[in-house]
C-alpha cells in the first residue's frame, strides 16, 4: 500500500473523527458537569441539521447563507436547549437517572415528531458552502476541502474548550461544580446558572455539529439515533464527562474506523465496538477519566 | 289485562329475536362490511417517507375502487400499522391484523427480514400477502408459498440488468463494488458476480466497500475506493446513504475518474433532492424502476398525477407497487367471483394485469410480477431541476431479467 493510500486514510480518520467530536463533547460535557446521560442530544444534532436545511433555503438569495446558517442555527437550538433545561430538566436533576432517561427518550419523540411535522419525512439536502466546495491535492490525489475544514474546526472547538475551562473564571467554576456541588454552593456562586450555561453550550455545539455535517450527508428523521451510538463509543474510550477524552476518543474513534475499512471491510464496524469492550473492562472510567 | 300484554309484547320480541337470528341471511349484514386490507410499512425514523408513500398509494387505489362501486359489491378499507424495520413489530403487527382486524389481505414492506417473518405467518395462518418493495430473491425463491406474492422488482432483475447493461455500455474488467452491509447488499454482490462475468469474461473483483446503512461520512470507504483504483464501480447504495455517497465522492473526482453503476440512482427516492449544479453522479448507468415522467401507459400518468395532488410528492416505485396489487386484488376477486382465499390465488397465478406499468403477468410459478425496469444515464433534462435518468434509448429497455421458473423451483427443492 502506498503512503499516499495510508495519508488519505488518515485524513479520512481525522475527518470523520472531528464530525462526531463536535456532538459528542456536548454530550461529555453535560455528564460531567451536570450529571445527566441526556440521550436526546442526538435529536439537537438532528434539530441542529434541519435548521440548517430551512435557513440554507429561506436565505438561499442572500451571500454566503450557509455561514449566516452556522450562526443561527445553533442560536436557535442553544434557545430550545434553554426552554428545555428551565422548564424540564432543572426539575430533575436530583431525580434518580431512570427519570431523566425517561424525559430525555420523551424529548427524542417531541423532536423527531416535531421535524416530521415542519420538514417532512423526505431526505433534505444543503449544499456544500463555496469557497470549500472544491478539493485540495494532496501527495496526487484529491482531498475535499471541506473536510479539512472540519478536522480544523474540530480541533479548533477543542482548544477553544479547553482554554475556556482552564483559564477562565467560568471554566473554573465549571470544574469546580463538577468536583462538589455542595462546597461551591456555599461559596455564593449560583450552581443552577452554572448547570444551565453548561446544557445551553452543549446544546449549541450539537446544534453547530448538525450545521457543519449538514453539506457532507443526507438531512431525515432517524440521524439523531444513529449519531448517538457513535457518541457513547466516544465518551466510553475517553472518558464519560472528559473534555480532552472526547477528544482524544473521537481521533482514536476516526482512525480505528478509517483502517478498519481499509485492512478487514466486513468487520469494519466491529473494531471501534471491541475497543470500547476493552476498554470497558480494563478501564472502565475510559482513557481520560477518573474513577468515581 | 296488563300483565297478559306485558306477555303478549314479550312474546313478540322473543319472536323478533329468532326470526331474525335463524331466518336473516348472515351474509345480508356481512356483505355491506367493507373488506380490510392491512398495510405494514416503516412509518417512523429514517425511511418514514416509505411507509407514508405506501399509506398514500392504498387510498388512491382504495377510493378508485370504490367509487367504481368496491369489489363484488363491497368496499374496501385499510389499517395501517408501522413495522419499525423491526421483523418481531412486523410480525406482531401482521398477527394483530389477522387475528383481531380479521383482514382478507396483509400487504406492504420495505425491509426484507420484516417480509421473510411476515411471509412464514402467512403461509401459516393461510392469508394473502402482497408484497410491494422488499427485495430479496429468497421470497419467491427458498421461501415462496403459496400465499405470498412479490408485485416489485427483486434484486434478481436490478442487478442482473444492470450487470448486463454496464457489461454492453463499457464492458470494464476490473470492477470493485460498494454496497450497504446487510441483505440487500450481499444479494447484489452476489447476483453482481454470478452475471457480470459472464457477459464481460475475464472481469475480476477488485474490492469489495460495505457500508453500514446509515454512515454519514464516507470519507474514508471513498478513501479506499480511490486507492483501489477500478475502472468500474458498481455500488448498490440506495436512499440517504447514496445521496451522501454521491456528494462526498464527487469532490474526489470519483465520477470523472471510474465508471459508475448506481443500482438505485435511478430511482425518484434516491437522487431527486440533488439539483442541477450540486454534485451527483453524472454520467453514471443506473436503474429506473418508475420513470414517471415517460408517461409509460395513461394509468401511469393518472397515477402520477393523483399520487402529486395527495402528497406534493414526486411519485415513487414502491407506491406505484402497491397501489397496482390492490387494483390486482380486486381484479383476481372479480375473476374468481368469490372473496375465498384459495379462489382468488387461482385467479391471481398466471394472471394477466393491466397495470399502470402496462400488461404485466403474475408468474404461476413463484409468484414474482414481472415488473419491468429501465435502465439509462444519470443527468440533466430542461424538463426537471434534478438529476435523473437519461437516454434510454442507448439500451434495450425495459429490462425483466427474473430467475426462471426452473431456477426458481430448484432453489425452493433445496430448502
Amino acid at each position: 500500500m502506498s503512503i499516499e493510500a495510508l495519508i488519505m486514510q488518515v485524513l479520512s480518520g481525522l475527518s470523520t473523527g472531528m464530525m462526531i467530536f463536535l456532538i459528542a463533547v456536548g454530550l461529555c460535557l453535560i455528564f460531567g458537569t451536570v450529571r445527566v446521560l441526556n440521550m436526546a442530544h442526538g435529536s439537537m444534532y438532528m434539530l441542529g441539521a434541519f435548521l440548517c436545511f430551512w435557513l440554507t433555503s429561506i436565505l438561499s438569495n442572500i451571500a454566503g447563507s450557509f455561514w449566516w446558517t452556522v450562526i443561527l442555527a445553533p442560536l436557535g437550538v442553544a434557545l430550545f436547549g434553554l426552554v428545555l433545561e428551565v422548564v424540564l430538566f432543572r426539575r430533575l436533576y436530583p431525580r434518580e437517572m431512570i427519570y431523566q432517561l425517561i424525559l430525555t427518550f420523551g424529548v427524542i419523540l417531541l423532536v423527531s415528531d416535531t421535524c416530521k411535522l415542519l420538514w417532512g419525512v423526505e431526505f433534505h439536502l444543503v449544499p456544500y458552502p463555496r469557497p470549500l466546495n472544491k478539493a485540495v491535492t494532496i501527495l496526487g490525489a484529491l482531498f475535499p476541502t471541506y473536510n479539512i475544514f472540519l478536522i480544523i474546526i474540530g480541533a479548533l472547538i477543542f482548544v477553544g474548550l479547553w482554554a475556556l475551562m482552564r483559564y477562565t473564571r467560568l471554566g473554573r467554576i465549571i470544574r469546580a461544580v463538577t468536583y462538589n456541588r455542595e462546597m461551591v454552593s456555599a461559596l455564593g456562586v449560583n450552581v443552577p446558572l452554572t448547570y444551565t450555561f453548561v446544557f445551553v453550550l452543549a446544546c449549541w455545539l450539537a446544534g453547530l455539529g448538525g450545521v457543519l455535517t449538514a453539506p457532507v450527508s443526507a438531512i431525515t428523521l432517524g440521524i439523531d439515533a444513529t449519531i448517538l451510538i457513535e457518541c457513547f463509543i466516544i465518551a466510553v474510550i475517553g472518558g464519560l464527562g472528559s473534555l480532552t477524552g472526547a477528544f482524544i476518543g473521537a481521533i482514536i474513534f476516526g482512525l480505528v474506523n478509517s483502517f478498519g475499512i481499509l485492512i478487514a471491510p466486513r468487520l469494519a464496524i466491529c473494531f471501534n465496538f471491541i475497543l470500547m469492550a476493552v476498554v470497558l473492562i480494563i478501564r472502565p472510567w475510559g482513557l481520560m477519566g477518573k474513577p468515581e | 289485562m296488563k300483565g297478559k300484554n306485558i306477555r303478549v309484547f314479550t312474546y313478540l320480541m322473543v319472536c323478533m329475536l329468532v326470526w331474525c337470528v335463524v331466518f336473516v341471511p348472515k351474509g345480508a349484514v356481512a356483505e355491506k362490511e367493507p373488506i380490510k386490507i392491512g398495510v405494514i410499512y416503516v412509518m417512523s425514523g429514517a425511511h418514514a417517507m416509505y411507509g407514508l408513500n405506501a399509506v398514500a398509494a392504498t387510498e388512491i387505489a382504495i377510493d378508485e375502487i370504490n367509487k367504481a362501486g368496491g369489489v363484488l359489491g363491497r368496499k374496501l378499507s385499510y389499517i395501517a400499522r408501522d413495522d419499525k424495520m423491526n421483523p418481531e413489530v412486523g410480525l406482531r403487527e401482521a398477527k394483530d391484523l389477522v387475528l383481531n382486524q380479521k383482514v382478507s389481505l396483509l400487504s406492504g414492506v420495505l425491509s426484507s427480514g420484516v417480509a421473510l417473518a411476515m411471509s412464514a405467518y402467512a403461509k401459516e395462518s393461510k392469508v394473502i400477502f402482497f408484497n410491494s418493495m422488499a427485495h430479496t430473491p429468497k421470497l419467491t425463491n427458498e421461501e415462496g408459498h403459496r400465499y405470498f406474492f412479490r408485485w416489485c422488482t427483486n434484486s434478481t432483475t436490478q442487478h442482473h440488468s444492470g450487470a448486463k447493461a454496464c457489461a454492453k455500455y463499457w464492458g470494464d474488467k476490473k470492477v470493485v463494488t460498494v454496497a450497504p452491509d446487510y441483505e440487500y447488499g450481499k444479494s447484489f454482490h452476489e447476483i453482481w458476480w454470478k452475471h457480470y462475468p459472464r457477459y464481460v469474461p475475464g472481469a475480476v473483483n477488485a474490492g469489495e466497500i460495505w457500508i453500514p446503512l446509515g454512515t454519514k461520512d464516507m470519507t474514508p470507504y471513498i478513501t479506499k475506493l480511490m486507492g483501489l483504483n477500478p475502472q468500474l464501480v458498481a455500488c448498490a447504495l440506495f436512499g440517504g446513504d447514496q445521496i451522501a455517497f454521491a456528494k462526498q465522492a464527487e469532490p474526489f473526482g470519483t465520477y470523472k475518474k471510474f465508471h459508475f453503476y448506481g443500482a438505485s440512482d435511478g430511482d425518484t427516492y434516491t437522487l431527486h433532492p440533488i439539483k442541477r449544479g450540486e454534485p451527483g453522479t453524472e454520467g453514471a448507468i443506473a436503474c429506473s424502476r418508475f420513470p414517471y415522467w415517460m408517461e409509460i401507459t395513461p394509468k401511469s400518468a393518472a397515477f402520477t398525477k393523483k399520487f402529486q395532488e395527495k402528497t406534493g410528492r414526486v411519485p415513487v416505485f414502491d407506491a406505484l407497487c402497491h397501489y397496482i396489487s390492490i387494483h390486482a386484488f380486486k381484479d383476481a376477486a372479480e375473476k374468481a367471483g368469490s372473496l375465498d382465499t384459495e379462489k382468488i390465488i387461482d385467479a391471481l397465478e398466471g394472471g394477466i394485469f393491466d397495470t399502470a406499468l402496462g400488461k404485466i403477468e403474475m408468474r404461476a410459478c413463484d409468484h414474482q410480477f414481472q415488473t419491468p425496469l429501465w435502465i439509462g444515464i444519470m443527468g440533466y433534462t430542461p424538463d426537471f431541476p434534478y438529476i435523473h435518468t437519461t437516454q434510454f434509448e442507448k439500451f434495450e429497455n425495459p429490462y425483466a431479467n427474473y430467475d426462471t421458473c426452473k431456477e426458481a423451483m430448484e432453489l425452493r427443492k433445496k430448502q
